[in-house]
């Protein structure tokens, strides 16, 4: 495995610090992350920069809209507050209605490592 | 590419653009295809990636229930994409991680399959590109920034999808239509959509930044593959945008040079009739 030699090819192309304050990106917080890939595609040692940082991001807690929709995923499978309301806006477009996931489905889902 | 698709709503798209997916699903029966939805709707995993290693069951389960069905996945964002798209890489390349979804989803019924294959919607109509340009019988007339979903080209030794840095395919979709495609400053770069659920300041900063970017450049729309780049360049474009730039999404755009009519394609935005209206549509 490859490690970095601080060449700072990365940090160049990354939005958070071409677009943000320069004591942010994702190294004062790796959730600030555009999740655009460019780190790693960019990178001329093939070092896998986003996996890392997802890595990192594992480590910290996450931000209050990514948790909102953590809890959502885990309550209906959609990160989203997901209601009928969305298939009476489904239906204002011809679309067939989406099904729910039971229950029981997501707590399978949910859980990590060896069942 | 197999007739039956699973059109993938996605979390955002199924919950706040409609018009995105029945475009979609408008231009994939034209073209011949059998069009279905996910039998269950589940996150594709997206969300999940940097708060925990079960991520991966749920993009396992998405691609499960598309092998149930024998369809390949159709998908309308960027972000489940490349989630899916990995997931699929992952389990081939892991046979532990696979041994212990496979079981995992075996509780549920639900069985891994590795032929499934996932596409973007870009993907598949550029495919399709010529049997769409024999169908645009109505060529539209203005100037159309592409704005590329990040994530359906990168990382390119998964995605193998277009050019990792640089994608072409949208701008020669949006040609097909008989819009004149704008190049501008930021058309290879991220959105920053994103950000909106970490640095909103610096997503809304960005959003304004592009749309004046495609202003600039001399763009009379801007035209989205990504219900997160949607999301933040029309409908949160009040917050940053003094004067509203219409944002189509791309099947919104060729549908509309296919004859179809505004209305049913959720063309509803003031700026998006304005748009059409100075088209002469």
């Amino acid at each position: 495995m490859p490690d970095c030699n601080d060449c700072g090819v990365c940090h160049k192309v990354c939005p958070a610090y071409r677009y943000g304050p320069p004591s942010g990106g994702p190294q004062a917080n790796p959730w600030v992350c555009a999740n655009c890939w460019l780190c790693q595609e960019v990178c001329p040692r093939k070092i896998e920069v986003r996996q890392r940082l997802i890595a990192a991001q594992r480590r910290r807690t996450p931000p209050a809209a990514v948790a909102a929709g953590l809890a959502a995923i885990a309550a209906t499978g959609l990160a989203m507050p997901a209601g009928a309301d969305i298939n009476d806006r489904r239906a204002d477009y011809g679309l067939e209605p989406l099904s729910f996931a039971p229950a029981s489905l997501l707590k399978l889902l949910g859980r990590q490592g060896a069942t | 590419m197999r007739a039956n698709v699973l059109l993938f709503p996605g979390c955002l798209v199924a919950y706040r653009f409609p018009e995105y997916e029945s475009a979609a699903t408008v231009l994939l029966k034209r073209l011949g295809y059998r069009v279905s939805l996910p039998p269950y709707a589940l996150c594709c995993g997206a969300m999940l990636e940097g708060a925990s290693a079960d991520w991966v069951n749920y993009a396992a389960a998405n691609l499960a229930m598309a092998g149930g069905l024998g369809a390949n996945i159709v998908t309308l964002c960027g972000g489940c994409t490349n989630t899916l798209r990995r997931a699929q890489h992952l389990l081939a390349a892991e046979p532990a991680v696979r041994d212990t979804v496979a079981r995992r989803l075996g509780q549920a019924r639900l069985s891994l399959d590795g032929s499934v294959a996932v596409r973007h919607l870009l993907e598949v109509l550029h495919e399709r590109a010529d049997d769409l340009a024999t169908m645009a019988t109505r060529p539209l007339a203005f100037k159309a920034a592409p704005v590329y979903p990040c994530q359906v080209f990168r990382p390119g030794g998964v995605m193998q999808f277009d050019h990792p840095l640089r994608p072409r395919e949208l701008t020669e979709l949006i040609s097909l239509t008989g819009c004149s495609p704008v190049a501008y400053p930021q058309e290879h770069e991220c959105c920053g959509a994103s950000f909106y659920m970490t640095d909103e300041a610096l997503a809304l900063a960005m959003g304004k930044n592009r749309i004046e970017s495609m202003r600039r450049a001399g763009a009379a729309a801007a035209v989205t593959a990504c219900g997160n780049c949607h999301l933040l360049l029309d409908r949160l474009q009040s917050r940053f945008a003094a004067k509203p730039f219409p944002v189509l999404f791309f099947p919104q755009l060729i549908a509309l040079s296919l004859g179809h009519s505004p209305a049913e394609l959720g063309l509803k935005s003031l700026a998006a009739r304005r748009l059409i209206h100075n088209a002469g549509l």
